[in-house]
């Protein structure tokens, strides 16, 4: 508790001001009240002022607003070469959906946090019909597995391929031209940690959700180890994937927009080379006009709050 | 800023003890009396709280277990580059992990003053799901005879060693998760732990390719993010 120690004046002494002028000192020292001063329960939520924790708040349509299955859809296409293909999430009228922040942006001070989550309703065409492309020569992920009966062994497919979706964010201008992927997310990049591969550093994938398109099973036939043919593959329904982006600064800065981009299809790779890091890069057998990821709709929302 | 409000005394001026006293006692009614009363409606700005004092948010993201190269996965099994197939990655294998739970993430909240802490865990993850039916082995208690040979990844969070939030997870290969939680909590530092539970091995799995050494993937956890917030009150 701020407490001052001054030797008390009897009534009828007789003082100068530099004694009053002292005490007067005494108490208007900065900082000297602290919580001990104020009786107990003497603040309440009206004497506080914009200490809001949410800055500011957004939420936006992604695709379409039709859940029918005759409803539209949107395709987005499986790379077929460098450079990959990234397709910003829209509807089927060919507009952009995402989150815009308005002229003057979201402004984040430091200390600063901006939160996203996501949905989007998909579903995958890829490689229905036998022979499965992800058994076509060269596509990654095939391994071997011994036959049961000692015939020739068989080459299977791992089932790791993958869609993947991620945000951008436009931190230039209101423009929105200058989309570029979130802090700790990467763009894809040519020859990834300088491997003959493109695609991303698994560790730079802060604001990335993975979608299968399809599942490889063993349907029962698996035993000690070893199977009786190549294992089947069988494409997932539609179903909505979703993502959670967390984000804190400490400088300002002002976040204009976010969007969704989706591109595929991507695969497990080691690094062959120094830290040997995990990647996950664009294998281009996968690719194909008539393998890609059909999207309907979705929602993405967003707060700008404080860290504390 | 505190004003006189009975007399001004000047430089070299002479006074009563009694009118510093008055004055005195006027402040000291001040001293001791503040209340909602005395002060107006939004007298108190942010910046005039302390950091943390209504609530803090922890941000993870991506999480760092100190391994270089690896932010945002699990490294607590991480297969040796020798071990592991070309198209696949350093995680878990048949061979670095058995079964059960284990720590994928851990880190100390503070300062924690008591109150509501809610997390939420976001992340994907690789699963090797193709042999979840086999000849031995049936999936999720389908027709076939004998035991379930899963292959969720369970998930859950603890604060301070107890279990918040538990889930049955994922169960595609390349799939995505978040699991929530949240529970009040006494003051000060919480141990937040995050933990993962992949299928064990079945009797009919696959270790390793036909003809090698190289392991096959069996689970991982990768991108991984996690967003705390702690309501104090």
């Amino acid at each position: 508790m701020s407490r001052i120690v001054r030797p008390p004046v009897d009534a009828g002494q007789t003082i100068d001001a530099t004694t009053l002028n002292a005490t007067y000192n005494d108490y208007n020292q900065p900082g000297a009240l602290d919580e001990n001063n104020v009786r107990d329960q003497a603040f309440d939520l009206p004497h506080l002022n914009n200490i809001s924790i949410i800055k500011n708040s957004a939420t936006a349509l992604l695709g379409d607003a039709n859940m029918l299955h005759t409803g539209p859809a949107v395709q987005y296409p499986s790379s077929l070469a460098s450079p990959p293909t990234v397709t910003r999430v829209g509807n089927a009228a060919g507009t952009p959906t995402f989150l815009d922040f308005g002229a003057s942006g979201w402004p984040m001070v430091g200390g600063d946090v901006l939160r996203v989550w996501w949905n989007f309703g998909v579903i995958s065409f890829i490689g229905m019909a036998p022979p499965t492309p992800y058994l076509n020569p060269g596509a990654m992920g095939q391994y071997t597995l011994e036959d049961r009966a000692a015939g020739p062994s068989h080459i299977v497919t791992d089932g790791f391929h993958c869609w993947l979706a991620y945000l951008q964010w436009d931190i230039t201008s209101n423009a929105l031209t200058n989309f570029v992927a979130v802090s700790g997310q990467m763009d894809p990049a040519l020859g990834v940690k300088g491997t003959v591969r493109d695609g991303f550093e698994v560790e730079l994938l802060s604001a990335a959700t993975v979608i299968s398109p399809y599942q490889v099973t063993s349907d029962g036939d698996a035993r000690d180890g070893k199977v009786s043919a190549t294992l089947p593959t069988q494409a997932h329904g539609w179903y909505a994937p979703y993502g959670m982006y967390c984000f804190t600064t400490n400088v300002a800065m002002t976040v204009y927009g976010v969007r969704l981009v989706i591109t595929g299809l991507l695969h497990p790779f080691l690094n062959p080379a120094g830290n040997r890091e995990n990647l996950l890069v664009y294998d281009y057998t996968q690719g194909d006009a008539l393998y890609f990821l059909l999207g309907r709709g979705g929602r993405i929302s967003a707060v700008h709050m404080r860290r504390f | 800023m505190k004003q006189w409000t009975q007399h001004d005394a000047r430089t070299a001026q002479t006074t009563e003890a009694e009118q510093f006293n008055t004055q005195h006692q006027a402040f000291r009614g001040e001293m001791i009396g503040l209340d909602r009363t005395q002060l107006p409606e939004g007298a108190l700005a942010q910046t005039q709280l302390s950091n943390a004092c209504l609530h803090q948010c922890y941000l993870f993201n991506p999480w760092s277990t100190g391994v270089i190269g690896a932010n945002g996965e699990q490294t607590r099994y991480r297969a040796a580059a020798a071990d592991t197939q070309p198209e696949q990655w350093r995680a878990i294998n048949y061979r670095n992990f058995g079964s059960g739970w284990f720590t994928c993430f851990e880190t100390t909240l503070q300062p924690f003053k008591g109150g509501n802490l809610l997390t939420e865990w976001y992340g994907n993850c690789a699963i090797q799901t193709a042999f979840n039916e086999t000849y031995n082995t049936t999936y999720a208690g389908g027709s076939q005879t004998g035991a379930p040979n899963e292959k969720f990844l369970g998930l859950r969070i603890l604060y301070n060693g107890a279990i918040v939030a538990e889930r049955i997870g994922p169960a595609k290969a390349m799939d995505h998760f978040m699991i929530s939680g949240a529970q009040q909590m006494p003051s000060g530092p919480v141990t937040l732990t995050l933990q993962a539970k992949p299928g064990s091995a079945g009797p009919d799995d696959p270790v390793t390719e036909f003809g090698s050494t190289l392991l096959l993937m069996q689970c991982h956890l990768f991108a991984n993010r996690v967003f705390a917030i702690g309501r104090f009150r």
